[in-house]
């Protein structure tokens, strides 16, 4: 095969797939106008969707890279008894179907109701239908993703800088502090926009653990199952577009940032 | 276990030597180094010279702390430090790849070691910054220098920890020979004004002679020959660091 019979069965192919993902992406907006996009996506509940979405997926964020910063660094830098299991115990909820993290998750529920004999049910702690379980929900499947994230960003900060820095009298908290938290920024912050990203299209965990219930638990999946169920297609079409180009966003994000992000985008 | 570099003619054998590598071995597969026990003496300048691959860089890294030690021990004023964290050995450590930290700009780096920032430390740095010859680059990132400029840098970070013992690993190898010669004959008066014992590694001993009290010779690993008295006057002393 010539040089130019191989490239082109190859740009053949790359273009084949670039317009079909393109076009089942476009569909939604070449279906609906942009006004009647922007018709929907003002109205009181759409925005109260994206409110709630909005809000649910940055505290999930937030709570998850509280945890898994030290988490991330204790696993990449330090010798634990089991890194292994660990490994494989944090990964666990990024591959496992989502439906099965929400089911597991409503479970565990179970599973302490029984041990506190009832005492935990429409306590401060059932969050099961509401939305703070919202957060919980996202929490399960964005912590372990911002481990593994970060894990990649901490592993490219060169372990010697670090022994430099400890021998210009640092100890390890202002190493951490001043040296690996800093040199890995870029891929935090991707890895940030990621697991937000994967938290405000979560949908799986957030049906199973706080149902489906319109004005209350309706994240933007949900608003969109909730929409085709009942047959309101251009409300549906709407919040995916907008679903669409919030990813859109955030991909263009991690990939201007770069890192190990970018790579996983 | 005798130590080859334990004659020195000017400090008493009762005083703790300033460093003392103590039949320290480590096998790290590629380098390695087995049974080395060197002495160094308070304000002693010691030469570890050997060809690539001798294990004087490794010396240097289990003195600082970057590598555990198989078996042996680091004494540092009597003190046993193999087991210490780097950031309680008191050891300031040029490394043959600088490690600059990216992140920050020049004077950032120079003064990361330095707790205090008072106006005596603002002006041991602008002396310095001087006498490297880096006052220039003080506003530059760290990837905007030349590898000259970095291991002068690197060499100033150590200089303001203000500690009484320094290690250079090849840390002048990217100067041409007026730089290395001032830089030498700097170093030879921050020895002499505060007492200062040297530890440097290098690969040719041709500069390094004008500089060491003692040259301790390396090869696959074996301390195999070492040399003392071998400074002669002090017109010598300055310059010619390798």
């Amino acid at each position: 095969m010539s040089n130019a019979a191989f490239r082109s069965v190859f740009l053949v192919s790359l273009s084949l797939l670039v317009l079909f993902v393109g076009l089942f992406l476009g569909a939604a907006f070449l279906y609906s106008g942009p006004e009647r996009l922007i018709r929907v996506l003002t109205e009181p509940a759409a925005l109260q969707s994206i409110l709630l979405s909005l809000g649910t997926s940055a505290i999930a964020t937030l709570l998850a890279f509280v945890f898994a910063i030290p988490a991330a660094y204790a696993l990449t830098r330090w010798k634990i008894p089991g890194r292994a299991f660990i490994d494989m115990l944090l990964d666990l909820p990024i591959v496992l179907p989502p439906l099965v993290a929400g089911f597991c998750l409503l479970l565990l529920y179970a599973v302490l109701e029984r041990a506190w004999s009832g005492g935990l049910s429409g306590g401060p702690l059932d969050l099961r239908f509401t939305r703070p379980g919202i957060v919980l929900a996202q929490f399960t499947i964005a912590a372990p993703l911002a481990v593994r994230v970060l894990r990649a960003a901490f592993a490219e900060v060169p372990e010697r800088l670090e022994t430099m820095s400890r021998s210009l009298g640092a100890g390890e908290a202002r190493t951490f502090a001043a040296i690996s938290l800093p040199m890995s920024r870029n891929g935090i912050i991707a890895g940030i926009i990621m697991v937000w990203a994967r938290s405000i299209a979560e949908f799986g965990p957030i049906l199973v653990f706080c149902g489906a219930v319109r004005g209350k638990t309706d994240v933007l999946p949900i608003a969109i199952f909730l929409a085709f169920s009942n047959g309101e297609l251009e409300n549906g079409v709407a919040l995916s577009a907008l679903l669409i180009v919030l990813g859109g966003i955030a991909i263009a994000g991690i990939r201007r940032l770069g890192g190990e992000g970018a790579r996983l985008a | 276990m005798r130590n080859p570099a334990s004659e020195s003619p000017v400090v008493p054998i009762a005083t703790p030597a300033a460093l003392e590598w103590c039949g320290v071995s480590l096998d790290l597969g590629e380098f390695a180094i087995q049974e080395v026990s060197v002495r160094v003496d308070p304000g002693q300048w010691v030469c570890i010279v050997g060809s690539t691959g001798a294990g004087k860089t490794l010396l240097l890294e289990v003195a600082a702390g970057f590598l555990r030690p198989g078996s042996g021990c680091v004494l540092r004023n009597g003190q046993d430090i193999t087991t210490l964290p780097p950031e309680r050995r008191r050891i300031a450590y040029v490394p043959q790849d600088d490690l600059l930290f990216p992140h920050l700009d020049v004077r950032s780096n120079l003064l990361f070691g330095v707790r205090r920032r008072d106006t005596a430390v603002m002006e041991r740095l602008a002396s310095i910054a001087d006498d490297l010859g880096i006052a220039h680059l003080l506003r530059r990132k760290i990837d905007a220098i030349s590898g000259g400029e970095a291991q002068r840098i690197a060499l100033g970070r150590a200089l303001l920890l203000d500690l009484d013992l320094l290690l250079l690993d090849e840390c002048t190898s990217a100067l041409d020979e007026e730089t290395r010669e001032i830089i030498g004959a700097f170093l030879a008066v921050e020895r002499r004004s505060r007492d200062l014992s040297v530890v440097q590694v290098t690969h040719e001993s041709a500069g390094a002679l004008r500089l060491a009290d003692v040259i301790v010779s390396m090869d696959k690993g074996r301390l195999v020959n070492r040399e003392t008295g071998v400074r002669t006057s002090p017109v010598e002393r300055i310059g010619g660091i390798g």
